[in-house]
């Protein structure tokens, strides 16, 4: 009685998980950029001192990641930002983290923990981050540049929104398997 | 055994919980599910020694016979930082309730944790720090977040409620998706759990059933009386590999026992399975014949099982005697 019914709960479950995709899309109701919008430009200096301006990679299809040293959903993603960038090179796409309002030593520890073969920018005051930041979204979180970190966006080859997603922290998704699908679906679209 | 098993289940919950899983229940998302691994709840809460803010030495195991509402914190986790002022309030307003709340600080250093705690925990709650993030990974359930190399982060931003007995009773791990810093969902299973009655204390079965005979005219009257919260299989129990409650008599030359009359049984419906038992009172009539003769002491017993819905004891035997008058 109790093992069937844990049973037809998981498989519920599976079901509902399967269906929902990327669990946390941010809607137009949570905040001003979601898919479809333009991504707001910005310029960082990456860990080489290099400058990189987002409105510099049109012309590619780019993966924006919010990360950080502290947090553990990010941590447990880190490696997979790697992958994606090696699953991708010759196609066009780009791979770039933000490294959410951390000092010098937050952002070196993030640094030295994996290899990252593409730029990891330091936005140490989180300005960059907040214009990315749903003003809506998890209202209770006092720094609005936290609300970010484990964030993904995909940018199309013209810089506009196309996928952009919060940490789900019940179904995390560390392969980073909804991003992949989303950057597929628009190489596919160039394809065409 | 296979019903032992299944009853066994049953009595960690309370029975307004037991047929939805907790993480179907409403802001409970987050809830760790069996397939993830220990702790559960139905488990023991592992025990753990941290020090407070005074560097003052807490065990957890000292708190029994207390609620205990357990967080899990980092200065530095968002969802952590917008929750600990509603946790002081809960702390508050559980506090007469006998209930306990601690905070746990995972792996901050110990200047970072005291400055916060003093600037945010409030004093109705019990801050605790656990420096090298061992008691936390005792806590991580091996299969949450598989991805998480450093087991300590996954309970981060976690909620228990462990009963006095030192159950745990929720195991609450974030929700973003349905987040809400208030401690909603958690008041409302403390509620619950707060409320429910006890389950009935575990008895041995001598002190279940109680056997009381008296010999009238042709008829031994034998009364069972059953302890409250428990039951024991009718005469004619809904399973043969129940033990069926059973009166006999030891042999007394002369005398005659006749076939037991017991009375009807009641139905009592455990998880959609109806079995047949008797509870409270039960007044048994066995006819009986004996030449005259002088007064004696008669001896019979009462063979059983008895069970509350959680849980079944083993089967015992009564023994009771009475006398018979002389005629």
């Amino acid at each position: 009685m109790h093992r069937s019914l844990l049973l037809m709960a998981f498989l519920a479950r599976a079901a509902a998980a399967a269906d929902q995709g990327p669990s946390i899309v941010v809607t137009p109701e949570m905040g001003a950029v979601h898919a479809g919008v333009a991504a707001p430009d910005f310029e960082l200096t990456d860990q080489s001192g290099h400058k990189i301006r987002l409105s510099s990679l049109r012309g590619s299809v780019v993966l924006l990641a919010f990360v950080s040293s502290w947090c553990p959903f990010s941590q447990a993603e880190q490696p997979n930002l790697g992958k994606v960038f090696e699953d991708y090179k010759g196609k066009n796409v780009k791979v770039v983290a933000i490294d959410v309002k951390e000092d010098d030593a937050g952002y070196r520890r993030y640094l030295a923990r994996e290899k990252m073969p593409f730029p990891v920018l330091h936005d140490p005051t989180g300005a960059t981050t907040l214009s990315y930041t749903p003003e809506h979204a998890l209202p209770d979180f006092k720094d609005r540049a936290k609300v970010l970190v484990t964030a993904n966006l995909v940018i199309d080859r013209k810089g506009v929104v196309r996928f952009f997603t919060l940490v789900d922290t019940v179904d995390f998704d560390d392969e980073l398997t909804h991003a992949r699908k989303a950057i597929d679906e628009l190489l596919a679209e160039d394809a065409k | 055994m296979r019903r032992l098993a299944a009853l066994a289940a049953c009595l960690a919950f309370p029975a307004f919980a037991a047929d939805v899983p907790s993480w179907q229940r409403e802001g409970l998302g987050g809830a760790v599910r069996p397939e993830m691994g220990s702790p559960q709840p139905g488990e023991a809460a592992p025990d753990f020694e941290l020090p407070d803010t005074s560097g003052a030495k807490v065990r957890l195991a000292s708190l029994r016979d207390h609620w205990v509402v357990l967080h899990f914190t980092a200065t530095w986790c968002p969802f952590c930082d917008a929750e600990v002022e509603h946790l002081g309030n809960l702390a508050k307003a559980y506090a007469d309730r006998n209930v306990r709340t601690l905070i746990v600080d995972v792996k901050d250093e110990l200047p970072v944790w005291n400055e916060y705690a003093a600037k945010h925990v409030d004093a109705a709650v019990t801050a605790l720090r656990d420096g090298s993030g061992e008691v936390a990974t005792k806590y991580a359930p091996p299969r949450a977040q598989p991805s998480f190399k450093d087991r300590s982060g996954v309970v981060l931003d976690a909620t228990l409620i462990i009963d006095p007995e030192g159950t745990i009773r929720l195991f609450l791990l974030p929700d973003s998706r349905h987040y809400d810093p208030t401690f909603r969902a958690v008041k409302r299973e403390l509620d619950g759990l707060l409320a429910a009655p006890e389950p009935p204390r575990l008895l041995s079965p001598d002190e279940v059933v109680n056997a009381a005979a008296n010999a009238g005219a042709g008829e031994i009257t034998v009364l069972l009386t059953i302890a409250a919260g428990y039951h024991v299989m009718s005469d004619k129990p809904s399973k043969p590999e129940y033990i069926a409650t059973k009166i006999s008599f030891e042999a007394e030359p002369g005398v005659t026992f006749g076939e037991p009359v017991y009375p009807a049984a009641k139905e009592l419906d455990l998880a959609g399975e109806k079995i047949r038992v008797f509870s409270e009172q039960a007044i048994v009539r066995i006819p009986f014949k004996a030449p005259p003769g002088p007064a004696r002491t008669l001896q019979g017993q009462v063979r059983f099982q008895a069970c509350t819905s959680g849980n079944c004891l083993f089967p015992a035997a009564k023994k009771f005697s009475f006398e018979l008058a002389g005629r």
